[in-house]
């Protein structure tokens, strides 16, 4: 036992003497949030995404996704659509990384084909929706610098403000702020401004539920485009945690096989 | 150095966990814990039910930031795990999911605290959902939400348009046909086995020879760690180019379908399939030749005179029922992905031979040869260029020759601020037969654009031109898809054969045509 309190005090000791900048504050943050979100393994989950047009038009995706966590790279993501029922079966597997291009292949069931595709639309829409490639990646601590801007409540959470700028190539955005809850450590609110630095879009996050004692995660993610006025909500239901899955069910084998 | 030392203090912090938790496992019990309540009534109640199947179980509380008093409704204790993943199968036949936590009785060491519940969660709704199985012991967990049985598939109707004549009175300038293909899906074993059945059927109201049905895929999937086994009639692709897939060999054509030959029959295999860190290995044995189909007499896009696809030559005295093998490795390292593969068996191709069909009037005869042929692909995909090669070396038909497909597909991502995104395509087909060739292909180069609106509609455009180097020949592809709605597709399709170089295909200058295929998928 003694040694456990050893080692949190050392824990502890640094911390209280240094005095840290905003852009250190940010970075302590973001790695805890980080830190707090490691050891899941792999997780599971059905999405179901609806589309709104400006005039309130709706149209739904159901999508399984699964993730296998990656110690020191990004995490390799598997996701197949089953509705709209013509890309029934059409699947990506990501394996990204921090700072490098991430390796993506497309599986299309038509044709049984397999194909290798560029990842540097990280931009670009996801399947016609709010959400670009890059908000749904793997979250890595080094995508981005940081800077701590204030304490701030909202819906009577206590949160962090923070401003991050993506670092790797070909992102959409100049910056982001995150208003991130001081207990469970995820995203409540992200705001996106566009590469001219103008406000671009708002997503909430909500309904959290607390999974393997540890892990938050969203049951509501809403994207609201306030350029287009279009907006994305994903729900998320299923939610699976370490559930056995290797290296294997990540590869290009799998998606050919991926429901 | 503030970074590093925080890594260093993540990295002590990680091991003081490690300690601690190892120290308690060596004495400790395990309990299942069902269920987090705000309210002491329900896990009173739940608390109650549970005792009254038989199973004992205690509350424990906790104090939630917030100052409110938390219950844990804890099942067991049990001495050891196996009993304790027991016991919460049982449960799930009771519709309650707990999750198996070491007993840490409060003295010893203090519950931490639980964070509130979701911020516009009921506070008194039982939270028993919001626990995870932690199913490590028993993966196949994920599987039993869902049904194994799967129906997909679509319906389509499809009409085309030949706006110039035939000199032929029984080819005509319209055509209308319709598509059934539904597809069977069953799986179980934790989805690591599978059979997919997709029979095919077109009725096509001018040619006779288009009418025909296939059985698309009728097969039977193992998937293990390091191995998979696919036995039954299937679809397999290989390649990477877009003009042509010269290293795509394992199915037969079905030309009746589409000119672009994408279109494929399905064919009976057995594919070991070995996965190890040098690579993939396949190993094909294909039991059952597909002859290729053929436009008939009444049909457009096709040769004159017409092939007559009754009475088949082949190389083999087994005929059709010639064993092929093929083997293929294949590999993604960093940015490159290869293939190698080859294959020795009858080629899919035919040769065409003229001859005289059973009334006497001349036909071209398929001619199948026993071949032998070794093939490469590779893709090389650097930021928004992917770089392509597909190489074969073929023997046994004639003369042996080589044949090449390489080029590159740019993509403009977002142009012009909007989310559309174009992307060009350039790629040279080479063939040493020369003029020779079976192939219209054998100097000639593709260009194609590709637009994808990257709309909610996933409307999609593909405008490709095939120029022949050494004629002015070209021919000119047009494709356009566009969902309507959530379930309908509609596609449209115009070919153009101005000036084919090759006389075997001189007949398609009049057989330029528009396609539209409105899709119903479910």
């Amino acid at each position: 036992m003694r040694i456990c309190w050893i080692l949190l005090l050392a824990l502890i000791i640094p911390l209280e003497l240094h005095a840290e900048t905003p852009q250190e504050k940010g970075l302590s943050i973001a790695r805890e949030a980080d830190r707090r979100d490691s050891g899941w393994k792999d997780q599971q989950a059905v999405m179901i995404m609806i589309l709104r047009d400006k005039q309130g038009n709706e149209s739904r995706r159901n999508i399984s996704s699964r993730t296998l966590e990656v110690h020191g790279d990004g995490d390799k993501s598997l996701i197949v659509f089953n509705t709209p029922r013509d890309i029934n079966g059409t699947a990506f597997l990501t394996f990204s990384h921090a700072l490098e291009a991430d390796e993506q292949w497309l599986y299309l069931p038509a044709l049984k084909r397999v194909k290798r595709i560029s990842s540097s639309s990280k931009s670009g829409p996801f399947m016609g929706s709010e959400f670009a490639y890059e908000d749904i990646a793997s979250e890595e601590v080094d995508k981005y610098s940081y800077k701590y801007l204030r304490d701030e409540k909202i819906n009577g959470r206590d949160t962090f403000v923070i401003e991050r700028y993506p670092q790797y190539q070909n992102s959409g955005y100049t910056r982001q702020v995150v208003w991130l809850d001081q207990e469970m450590y995820v995203p409540l609110k992200t705001v996106y401004y566009d590469r001219k630095n103008s406000l671009l879009k708002t997503l909430l996050f909500s309904d959290h539920k607390q999974y393997m004692g540890k892990f938050w995660r969203p049951a509501t993610m809403e994207m609201t485009n306030h350029q287009k006025g279009k907006s994305t909500t994903l729900l998320w239901e299923e939610y699976q945690f370490n559930t056995g899955l290797s290296d294997r069910d990540f590869d290009k084998n799998s998606l050919k096989r991926a429901r | 150095m503030t970074g590093k030392l925080i890594v260093g203090i993540y990295a002590l912090a990680a091991l003081s966990q490690l300690f601690c938790s190892s120290a308690l496992a060596s004495s400790s019990q395990y309990v299942i814990q069902v269920g987090v309540f705000t309210s002491e009534a329900n896990v009173a109640r739940l608390g109650h039910r549970l005792g009254a199947q038989g199973f004992p179980n205690t509350i424990q509380q906790t104090t939630l930031q917030d100052g409110r008093t938390a219950y844990q409704l804890l099942v067991g204790p049990y001495s050891g795990r196996k009993e304790s993943v027991q016991v919460r199968e049982q449960l799930k036949s009771f519709r309650i999911h707990g999750f198996i936590r070491l007993h840490t009785p409060r003295s010893e060491t203090p519950h931490p605290p639980v964070p509130p519940p979701a911020i516009s969660a009921e506070p008194s709704v039982p939270e028993t959902q919001q626990q995870a199985m932690d199913s490590s012991d028993t993966p196949d967990d994920g599987a039993d939400a869902d049904s194994p049985w799967e129906l997909a598939g679509h319906v389509a109707l499809e009409g085309r348009y030949f706006p110039h004549g035939s000199t032929d009175s029984r080819q005509a300038t319209t055509d209308v046909s319709m598509v059934l293909q539904p597809e069977f899906y069953y799986a179980w074993n934790g989805d690591k086995e599978s059979v997919t059945f997709t029979p095919f059927v077109r009725i096509d109201h001018q040619d006779r020879e288009r009418s025909h049905h296939d059985i698309r895929e009728l097969m039977y999937q193992k998937a293990s760690y390091d191995w998979e086994l696919k036995a039954g009639i299937g679809k397999v692709f290989w390649g990477v180019t877009e003009s042509q897939h010269l290293v795509d060999i394992i199915n037969q054509t079905d030309l009746v379908e589409n000119p672009d030959g994408e279109d494929k029959l399905g064919q009976p295999m057995v594919d070991l399939t070995l996965i190890t860190d040098n690579g993939t290995f396949d190993l094909f044995v294909l039991p059952r030749f597909r002859e290729r189909t053929f436009p008939g007499t009444a049909g457009r896009l096709r040769t004159t005179p017409y092939i007559d696809s009754s009475q088949p030559l082949y190389e083999s005295s087994r005929r059709n029922h010639h064993t092929d093998f093929a083997l293929r490795w294949s590999k993604s390292i960093d940015y490159w992905d290869i293939g190698l593969s080859h294959f020795n068996g009858t080629s899919r191709e035919p040769r065409l031979i003229l001859a005289t069909d059973g009334s006497g009037n001349p036909a071209l005869i398929p001619y199948y040869d026993i071949i032998r042929q070794t093939g490469v692909d590779i893709q090389a995909t650097r930021d928004a260029w992917l770089w392509k090669l597909e190489l074969i070396r073929r023997q046994g038909q004639l003369d042996t020759y080589t044949a090449l497909t390489g080029g590159f597909e740019y993509t403009f991502y977002g142009v012009l601020d909007s989310q559309a995104d174009i992307g060009a395509i350039v790629e040279y087909l080479y063939d040493d037969r020369n003029e020779g060739a079976a192939t219209p292909f054998e100097d000639d180069i593709m260009l194609g654009a590709r637009l994808a609106l990257n709309d909610v509609q996933s409307t999609e455009l593909l405008l490709g031109t095939i120029v022949d180097l050494d004629s002015s020949a070209y021919s000119i592809s047009i494709e356009a898809s566009r969902r309507i709605g959530n379930n309908m597709k509609l596609s449209i399709e115009g070919r153009s054969y101005s000036h084919m170089g090759n006389p075997m295909y001189q007949n398609l200058q009049n057989d330029d045509y528009l396609q539209v295929e409105l899709a119903r998928y479910f």
